[in-house]
């Protein structure tokens, strides 16, 4: 196990190079000269010329590469454009509130989310699973932000029982987080239900029940643990459309995390924000992608890592 | 007018996705080898990147505009199709009529196009159906972050974002916009779905 841990994140090696190259590349790929972005409109020519050698531009660009990566691994992203202030801190200040909006959303859309699922595998074309299954497809067919906007404007504005914008209490992610999960908790009962209606055509389900096995341990021991498996890599896909997500709820919802900072980085064209941003969100992704790996063979005896 | 729109981008950035996603499939499932190491290594790049970051990042990088926001949504698109196309490709080719026609003389494009293109098909359409209303949200939502459509554009997630400012006393602004997306992205689903289990030969007709 631990083996085929070190072995995986040897592999992953290859893709963050290649990520980090692509987010360096990210600045010279921009339209324009980044020392006068970073200068401002108006400076003189001598201003432009100090910033290029103030940010290392006039430098070869594998020098440059090597500072970039060097300076990543210590966490040193340069400074905003904007705000002139390490780009380090800027993301230290968004990360909790990101954090936690993703981890509330993501455990309540999973918990609802596999037990529409599993309650419509049961009941098979009766009502639970009709019901069930047309609010899953209207929950991945409604935006996000269209769905931010209508629960604001009605639990928030109308109702008046709920806090519109912030992040200072736990009122306040009610909203943001019913907003970011909605769509995920309609992918996980999609994805439950279809799972779980193999499952129980499956010969070991027959037998569980020929032995004269309530029908709920059947479901809950036999039925549950097997359809799983497909349900928690499913659930590791969804993590990146949540960080993803996360990005456009934030704006709605004016939370102070690291989407609205990316949001507003590129509004302003302030690189060394976009770039550190691009960098957390996909290293992040990776690495929750190897733990769901990882929590695939704990909960499948049957996978055997070499 | 906003229905052209945001049609014509949910449609025209599947379409050029899966162009472009198939011919890398079927390259790197038919070659395998180097190419295929090459292929799948970039498409591994491009799903490190989570949901729309990667349409971001290159909004930011061509600036706003429509046409960038096609452009990203497409590339977004490229890694899955090239991923089941790759899949369907390695199970075909070892089909015996792919080698009946590899023992006649036929010329790897021919065996490609015309032998195992058409068996990658049905998987590609049902994909791509569901594909569009993912990728009418993703469009919409970039332009509801001011970086696709610029208002006075009537493309829908631009018409939301202008709405919010008077939700009080206009809703009806933002309410249909909001369904129209609603609507269209769930007649896709439905037409995904349907396709699906029609084309499908792994679900049993029961």
């Amino acid at each position: 196990m631990l083996q085929y841990i070190a072995k995986r994140l040897a592999g992953l090696a290859p893709t963050l190079f290649i990520v980090a190259v692509l987010v360096f590349l990210f600045v010279h790929l921009l339209p324009g000269d980044p020392a006068r972005l970073a200068a401002g409109q108006d400076a003189t020519p001598e201003t432009v010329e100090l910033v290029r050698q103030d940010l290392g531009l006039d430098k070869p660009l594998p020098e440059q590469f090597a500072r970039f990566v060097s300076g990543a691994l210590r966490g040193d992203f340069g400074r905003s454009l904007r705000t002139k202030r390490p780009v380090g801190t800027e993301i230290a200040e968004r990360f909790m509130p990101t954090f936690w909006l993703t981890v509330t959303s993501m455990s309540w859309s999973v918990i609802f989310g596999m037990g529409i699922g599993v309650l419509s595998a049961v009941w098979r074309n009766r009502w639970p699973d009709r019901v069930g299954m047309t609010l899953a497809v209207s929950g991945i067919s409604f935006p996000a932000f269209a769905l931010g906007m209508v629960l604001m404007e009605v639990f928030a504005v109308q109702l008046n029982w709920l806090p519109t914008v912030g992040a200072d209490s736990w009122r306040h992610y009610v909203l943001p987080s019913l907003t970011l999960g909605a769509a995920v908790a309609a992918i996980m009962a999609r994805f439950t239900r279809s799972s779980f209606v193999d499952i129980l055509q499956e010969d070991y389900i027959r037998t569980a029940r020929a032995k004269g096995l309530p029908e709920s341990a059947v479901v809950a021991k036999h039925g549950l643990r097997n359809a799983l498996i497909p349900v928690v890599t499913m659930m590791g896909l969804q993590f990146g459309f949540l960080l993803g997500g996360s990005i456009v709820v934030e704006v709605v919802f004016n939370w102070p995390g690291l989407g609205r900072l990316l949001v507003d980085a590129v509004g302003m064209r302030d690189y060394p924000v976009i770039q550190a941003l691009v960098l957390l969100f996909s290293l992040e992704f990776i690495l929750i992608n190897l733990i769901v790996d990882v929590l695939y063979g704990l909960i499948n005896p049957t996978i055997r890592y070499r | 007018m906003g229905a052209r729109i945001s049609l014509t981008a949910g449609f025209v950035s599947v379409a050029a996705g899966a162009l472009v996603g198939t011919l890398l499939g079927l390259v790197a499932g038919y070659y395998e080898g180097w190419w295929d190491r090459a292929i799948m290594r970039l498409c591994d790049v491009l799903f490190a990147f989570p949901g729309i970051l990667l349409a971001i990042g290159i909004v930011a990088i061509l600036g706003s505009g429509m046409a960038n926001v096609i452009i990203a949504v497409a590339v977004f698109s490229i890694p899955t199709f090239a991923r089941l196309v790759r899949g369907n490709t390695l199970s075909l080719k070892h089909l015996t009529y792919v080698e009946a026609a590899r023992s006649i003389g036929a010329s790897d494009a021919t065996i490609i196009l015309r032998h195992i293109f058409p068996g990658t098909i049905s998987a590609v359409v049902v994909y791509f159906s569901m594909r569009i209303g993912t990728s009418i949200i993703t469009a919409a939502s970039l332009s509801f972050l001011g970086m696709g459509a610029q208002p006075p554009t009537p493309e829908w997630g631009a018409m939301l974002n202008e709405a919010r400012a008077d939700m009080m006393t206009a809703p009806h602004v933002a309410i249909f916009p909001a369904l129209a997306i609603f609507v269209t992205v769930l007649a896709f689903n439905l037409l995904g779905d349907g396709l699906r289990d029609a084309l499908d030969p792994k679900i049993e007709q029961k």
